[in-house]
């Protein structure tokens, strides 16, 4: 072979992989050296139990609905750092997940290879990714939306000829509803090949993106590609890999009727006993570069590509089975690329095998394999699959393999398959051979691998990877190896020094042991030192009280967090000495800008000093950190005060510029205060400013004075140093100065703190009045420092960790005050040590004292963040969790049981108490008994045939006598269990078994209320129709739950001539009565052509544009047309006003497909609606044409005809509704109160509701949407003026509750919580949360902290139950 | 700092060792730590600044008022005082000690 024709070695520059059990690529390196087997039983989520049921016998034939394999390789559930990939948070969801794994990976491995700017001009950077065309979860939602539901309306009919229309309509949007809302927007994000185009959008990459499909070769021929892109010079860059996510029952269906699934639940490559393969999924990126550009740029190369080989099996015996002759042209294809002769005795070290664990395809690669590389005399080679710890990833396993073996050639390791007891006999007569444990790639020449990837229907391909020529890497490493943390946790010394044997080697990422255990070990950065450190500490466990930290090593038996009822506070430094905290890395992670450090002048200080406290305070409630109380040394209160929200503003800034202050010095003296005293007795001038610590104190005076004490204490022995800054603060000196600096203090106003805040003025909690506070403020200025004592009473209140604001010397004196208290000192920056660095000592150490920070919050985004897009942002709103489920189709809850043949009885909720259900079902039975009772009798009055509504009365307790001529009255009770109809116009959406009716605050349609005043003047009237109903005006919502009696009154004071109507407070109307209808003046109009997409009823009711459950869902058809023009059809369902309602719904759509704000409307008036006939027959399809108009910001209007049959019902002229503050994005919290939420996560982490609304009935919508009935009540016993920020803390809270639970899906699930699910209860700052109606929440608490007078932020928090 | 200085102050040395073990307690030992002159104070045996006012007592109450740590480093600057090793200590003592004779 000759060596020149080999084409240039294309280098491995950048690698990432998430896979099962490996979200990363260290990780993933881990396991393969270890072993690691990550193959598990499918999780409860995605297991459909049906087609994961029995299969009484797995070699029978197999229905298509069956599997008989229940274990694979699944990812954990990930999340997207949605803002900092530039993808809308709330699109996430309409996204095919393989998208999102995929640019994940893809921004993973860019920074891996050191940033996009390392990979050169983004127009020669292309992304090629293997990527089956199989389904994933949200095709398999459209699918349901498309086909599905329409299939099941046609079996169903089918099934019951008898079935009217509107109950086929019913049943659909029974099954769409749960769908969700239709976004069209969304419809780009299930086309397949955006798996690529993606990743070139969000990184702006502009070389070709595409995906390739060769079954399982996929990923190697993406890599076969990418390499002709660069030897072709077209890319300089490419990104190679391929994805498989989704799991789709369909897929598992043909590996289980092809009988490619391991019976026994096991895959065992390579094995003599292999019986079948198991399903993977993941992701895997390479970068790949001209290895002589790499070389150029001084990039760290793990590994070259010399050769790639592909070929097809050509005309085989199927289509199916593989074929050695294939395979053998593709290997030889791409040794003869490589230049190099496979059969020689030292080619290859270690070849990772397409081995899927099936006997056929086994056979084929050995024998292939076999005679390619042949067993020459000396001849030895390994060979693995990662199959057999991941499953088969399909168009993933080649670049799993291919990143397998590269990392494999980069560090020098053979490395060893599981299940492999018992090797395949064929692998006798091979040189090759499997390993059961890693060991040192020993040899001469360069290492050197060889990867297999082998697809349906007969494509090959095979890379040859070679250890990467010696090249010195001029480019610093940007991507740093990050520091290991281990945390061992157990219940007895013994165990945890197990543990420590076990794990110190090798840190997995998440704490080892019993999370329970008392006896607690963190070491960050296990190096051999500290390890031996941490076994001496373990050494003497034994002993009572032992705790250890230091030498980034600590140990307790008696975690300090674990005591019932103690806090953390956190400490917040003042002017040090000493201010070089390293802080960059910490604002880089956040997304900001770093802080200041200057320290000229006073100011500077004071601010570069607060603002590294704040930047720590973010950073550290990423990781959860969270303290229970502040306090400060010295102006360090002013800092606690902010963030205490007991100033208003972001910074202590009271306008320290240009203030005055008194010419005296500071001196730090190594005594206590009562020696420090009786050394200035004879100094008049001077005071004692600061009692810091038992070994520190400072005094203050003139400078002549305070030199002289400092060389009087020094003689002493006494260590005295004069501070290198001279305020004043915090002595009688100040007094004189003292006053512009109140001044600014009220100008901005003081209020309780959100958080407890100890004062070092008064040893003591800050006050809660503001007068106090003023007072306190100026105390401060002239009265010393008690920092000592306000320490040991923080001690004494259960404070034990305090976590220093700062880099500086304070911590020593907290330690130094409390000396032998428990407690934990830790600061939360260092001078010395990156700034991460320390965060993750801060971490761990709260960690082994019982709290449970996130560590992983340290790692996340910086890789991301260096590659997104330029439009990163600072907010660094969070991780967003990709749902990896496909839907499941099934009809709304609600709607369960309504086709049964007790129609009308839902059936009641499992697991209630049977007194109760036996209490349910009797008032069902009654209820549907009173209904049948009174249509009968109305039935029995009127000629049913017309009457669209048989029971537009129901339950009417009394028709009184009244006096003949003038006033009648009648009394209706108002309910839902005597209005059945009223579940459909709900106003707030419930979870489905929500007991409380209230809740969900069902309201008679105002066109009921027009209905139900014709029916009673008709009936008040005998003999007279109802035919026109003017100057109608709706007060009030009359609302159905709790049922009501309402009095409607009707007087006629002209016999024969117009009714004035009144339904109690509710409304009020005139209702003509004649003989007969009046004719319509003109025929029915037409519309005219349509100037847009119609409207359907799934995005009117399935998009919840309209509120309306089923029994209101009249609307089939809205579409707009010229001069402000609606037109739609609607059929008429038996629901009293419905028709009418519909017609009111029509304007909605129009609404709010025509303006963007205020897109709620409700009618309030209507001026007049005229009546050409009988109500039109129940199932009739009605036209309506209005014409709109938007006279002002609050109001939409309309005039509108009704139509049928070609002639005009009704004519409705000024008909008016009032709009209410919501636009699309409130909507969508009102529409969908699950998904969505009203406030906004901050970068700290709490929630911040703003206010919106300009009006108390806006307000009111979003009281209902929130506030359960208990919460409600609360509010209304709240002083009008406070309500509004009242409710902005429970919409806060809660929303930071649901925020906070959606945030953790291993441990909560993916079932988002609608608002009311959260009860909050208590008063001021601090609520208690609880799961309401049987929802189940872990110990957590809020903490509400105004933000602004129309904004509060929400914190959460977990408890330990206690407090 | 001459050789002389420092064959005359080995056994200050180990008299200053002997104290700074007795602050740091069993740290040392599971520390690994050898006090050695160039151990620094704050570094290497994670003492603070306000563990010196310990020391300037222990080394009083040892070689009495002669020593006096809080007047010697009244000289330092902050850096120098925060960088402090075991051998300046042991170096300052014995000098003073050798003034005082």
């Amino acid at each position: 072979m000759d060596a020149s024709q080999a084409r240039e070695p294309v280098a491995v520059v950048g690698m990432a992989v998430m896979l099962p059990g490996a979200p990363d690529l260290d990780t993933y390196w881990h396991n393969l050296r270890t072993g690691h087997d990550a193959i598990t039983d499918v999780p409860p989520d995605r297991r459909d139990p049906h087609f994961h049921g029995d299969v009484p016998d797995p070699a029978a034939p197999l229905p298509p609905d069956r599997t008989y394999c229940h274990r694979g390789g699944f990812l954990a559930p990930f999340s997207l750092d949605a803002a900092g990939l530039g993808i809308m948070p709330n699109s996430v969801d309409t996204i095919e997940p393989d998208q999102l794994l995929t640019l994940r990976v893809a921004s993973a491995a860019v920074a891996d290879a050191g940033g996009l700017p390392a990979l050169g001009d983004a127009g020669k950077v292309g992304v090629i990714l293997g990527r089956g065309g199989y389904i994933g979860p949200r095709m398999v939602g459209l699918e349901q939306r498309v086909r599905t539901v329409r299939t099941v309306l046609r079996v169903v009919a089918e099934l019951n000829p008898g079935m009217g229309e509107g109950e086929l309509a019913e049943l659909r949007a029974a099954l769409l509803d749960p769908l969700g809302p239709v976004q069209p927007e969304s419809a780009i994000n299930l086309v397949p090949n955006l798996a690529a185009s993606r990743v070139a959008n969000r990184l702006d990459l502009r070389g070709p993106a595409y995906t390739v499909d060769a079954a399982c070769a996929s990923s190697l021929l993406a890599v076969d590609q990418a390499i002709g892109e660069l030897t072709t010079r077209r890319c300089d860059a490419v990104l190679a890999g391929g994805v498989y996510h989704g799991h789709d029952d369909t897929f598992w269906a043909v590996f289980s009727q092809l009988r490619a699934l391991s019976p026994t639940q096991g895959i065992r490559p390579l094995s003599a006993d292999a019986d079948g393969l198991l399903i993977g999924e993941g992701a895997g990126v390479v970068v790949l570069r001209r290895l002589s550009d790499a070389r150029r740029d001084g990039d760290r190369v793990y590994a070259v590509i010399r050769g790639v080989g592909t070929a097809s099996d050509g005309r085989t015996q199927s289509l199916f089975n593989p074929d050695s002759a294939g395979q053998r042209v593709a290997l030889r294809r791409a040794w003869s690329a490589a230049g190099l002769d496979p059969a020689v005795p030292d080619s290859v070290g270690l070849v990772e095998a397409h081995s899927t664990g099936t006997p056929v395809g086994d056979a084929a690669e050995l024998s292939a394999l076999g005679e390619v590389f042949g067993a020459p005399p000396g001849a030895s080679a390994v060979i693995g699959s990662v199959k057999s710890m991941i499953g088969h990833t399909m168009p993933a396993a080649g670049i799993a393999g291919l990143v397998k073996a590269v990392l494999a050639v980069h560090h020098g390791v053979l490395l060893p398959t599981l299940h492999c007891a018992d090797p395949n006999p064929l692998l006798e007569p091979t040189r090759f051979h499997v390993l059961d444990a890693a060991k040192p790639w020993e040899g001469v020449g360069p290492r050197r691998a060889a990867v297999n990837a082998f697809g349906f229907g007969g494509i090959n391909a095979h890379v040859v990877v070679e250890q990467a020529p010696d090249t010195p890497i001029r480019r610093p490493a940007r991507v740093v190896e990050r520091e290991r943390v281990l945390r061992l946790a157990a219940h007895d010394p013994a165990e945890l020094a197990r543990l420590l044997d076990e794990h110190g080697d090798c840190p997995p990422d998440e704490p080892v042991g019993d999370p329970t255990g008392r006896f607690r070990l963190g070491v960050v950065g296990p190096t051999a030192k500290r390890l031996t450190v941490a076994q001496r500490v373990l050494a003497r466990a034994d002993q009572p009280g032992w705790t250890w930290s230091s030498g980034d090593v600590w140990f307790t038996g008696t975690p300090l967090l674990r005591e019932p009822g103690a806090k953390t506070a956190f400490v917040f430094p003042g002017l040090e000495a000493e201010f070089a905290p390293r802080i960059d890395d910490v604002a880089a992670l956040l997304g900001e800008e770093p802080p200041g450090a200057e320290t000229g002048s006073v100011p500077e200080h004071v601010a570069a000093v607060a603002d590294a406290s704040m930047l720590l305070d973010r950073a550290l409630a990423r990781l959860g950190v969270r303290p229970d109380g502040l306090v400060g040394h010295s102006i360090g209160e002013w800092t606690a005060a902010v963030l205490a929200r007991m100033f208003t503003g972001d910074r202590p800034g009271i306008g320290l510029d240009g203030f005055p202050m008194p010419a005296v010095d500071y001196l730090a003296l190594g005594c206590a205060v009562d020696e420090a005293e009786r050394g200035i007795a004879d100094e008049p001038d001077v005071v004692v400013s600061h009692d810091n610590a038992p070994r520190q104190s400072v005094v203050c005076g003139p400078r002549e004075a305070i030199e002289r004490l400092a060389e009087r204490f020094r003689a002493a022995g006494v260590f005295a140093r004069p501070l290198p800054f001279s305020t004043g603060f915090h002595t009688p000196m100040m007094a004189p100065y003292v006053d512009p600096y109140l001044h600014a203090i009220r100008a901005t106003g003081m209020r309780a703190g959100t958080l407890p805040v100890y004062s070092a003025t008064t040893a003591d909690r800050y006050p809660d009045d503001s007068d106090s506070l003023l007072r306190l403020s100026a105390d401060h200025l002239v009265k010393p420092v008690r920092f000592r004592e306000v320490v040991a009473r923080m001690s004494a209140d259960g404070y034990r960790v305090f976590v220093l604001m700062g880099a500086g010397q304070l911590g020593s004196f907290v330690s130094d005050s409390l000396d032998d208290a428990p407690h934990l000192v830790i600061n939360a920056a260092s001078s010395v040590r990156p700034g991460l660095a320390q965060l993750r000592r801060v971490a761990t150490a709260l960690w082994v004292e019982g709290a449970d920070p996130d560590l992983a919050a340290l790692e996340q985004s910086t890789k991301a963040g260096s590659t997104a897009s330029q439009k990163d942002n600072a907010s660094a709103v969070g991780e967003i969790p990709v749902r990896v489920t496909s839907p499941t189709l099934t009809v709304d809850p609600e709607a369960r049981g309504r086709f049964a043949p007790s129609r009308g009885r839902p059936d009641l909720p499992a697991g209630l108490p049977a007194d109760i259900a036996g209490e349910l079902s009797a008032l069902i039975a009654d209820t549907d008994a009173t209904v049948r009772a009174v249509t009968a009798a109305v039935r029995s009055r009127r000629a049913p045939a017309i009457r669209p509504a048989p029971a537009a009365l129901p339950a009417q307790r009394a028709l009184p006598a009244a006096e003949p001529g003038a006033v009648r009255t009648t009394l209706l009770r108002v309910s839902v269990a005597d209005m059945p109809y009223l579940r459909g116009h709900r106003f707030f959406r419930q979870r489905a078994d929500w007991p409380d009716e209230t809740d969900r605050r069902p309201v008679v349609p105002a066109t009921t209320l027009v209905e139900w005043a014709q029916r009673a003047t008709e009936r008040a009237w005998p003999g007279e129709l109802a035919v026109a109903v003017r100057d109608i005006r709706f007060t009030r919502w009359l609302i159905a739950a709790p049922s009501q009696d309402v009095e409607i009154t009707m007087t006629r004071p002209v016999p024969g001539g117009p009714v004035q109507v009144r339904l109690g407070e509710f409304a009020a109307m005139t209702v003509d009565l004649a003989d007969a209808y009046p004719a319509a003046s003109a025929p029915a109009p037409h519309p005219g052509p349509a100037t847009g997409p119609a409207l359907t009823p799934v995005e009117i009711y399935g998009g919840r544009q309209m509120f309306h459950g089923p029994q209101f869902q009249g609307l089939t058809e809205v579409t707009a047309h010229d001069g402000d023009r609606a037109h739609g059809q609607i059929k008429v369902l038996p629901a009293p006003g419905c028709v009418l309602d519909n017609v009111g719904q029509m304007l909605g759509c129009w609404l709010q497909a025509r303006v963007d704000t205020r897109i709620l409307a409700f009618p309030t008036r209507v001026d007049s609606i005229v009546f050409h006939g009988p109500p039109p027959p129940l199932g009739a399809v009605v036209d309506c044409l209005a014409d709109a108009r938007i006279p002002d910001e609050a109001a939409v209007e309309m005039d509108a005809v009704v139509s049928h049959a070609g002639r005009v019902w009704a004519t409705i002229t000024g008909w008016h509704d009032i709009r209410l503050d919501c636009d699309h994005t409130d909507h969508g919290v009102y529409a969908f109160p699950r998904d969505h939420a009203l406030s906004r996560p901050q970068a700290d982490g709490t929630w911040l509701a703003q206010d919106r609304w300009t009006t108390l009935a806006s307000r009111d919508v979003f009281v209902g949407v929130y506030l359960s009935a208990p919460e409600r009540a609360a509010y209304a016993a709240v002083p009008p003026r406070g309500q509004r920020t009242w409710l902005l803390g429970r919409v806060a809270a809660k929303d930071a509750v649901r925020g906070w639970l959606a945030a953790r899906p291993d441990e909560w699930g993916t079932e988002t919580l609608f608002p009311a699910e959260v009860l909050l209860t208590g008063d001021g700052e601090r609520l208690v949360v609880r799961g309401h109606h049987g929802r189940a929440l872990p110990d957590l608490r809020v903490t509400l902290t105004p933000a602004g007078p129309t904004a509060v932020t929400a914190r959460v928090e977990r408890t330990t139950g206690d407090d | 700092m001459t050789d002389t200085t420092a064959e005359h102050s080995t056994d200050v040395f180990d008299g200053v060792v002997e104290l700074i073990s007795g602050l740091v307690g069993d740290d040392l030992d599971i520390l690994g730590v050898e006090v050695r002159p160039d151990t620094a104070f704050h570094e290497d045996l994670g003492l603070e600044s306000i563990d010196l006012v310990t020391l300037g007592g222990l080394l009083a109450d040892r070689y009495g008022p002669r020593v006096n740590l809080a007047e010697h480093l009244a000289e330092f600057d902050l850096d120098d005082v925060i960088g402090l090793t075991v051998g300046q200590i042991a170096d300052y003592v014995a000098g003073a000690l050798r003034e005082g004779d």
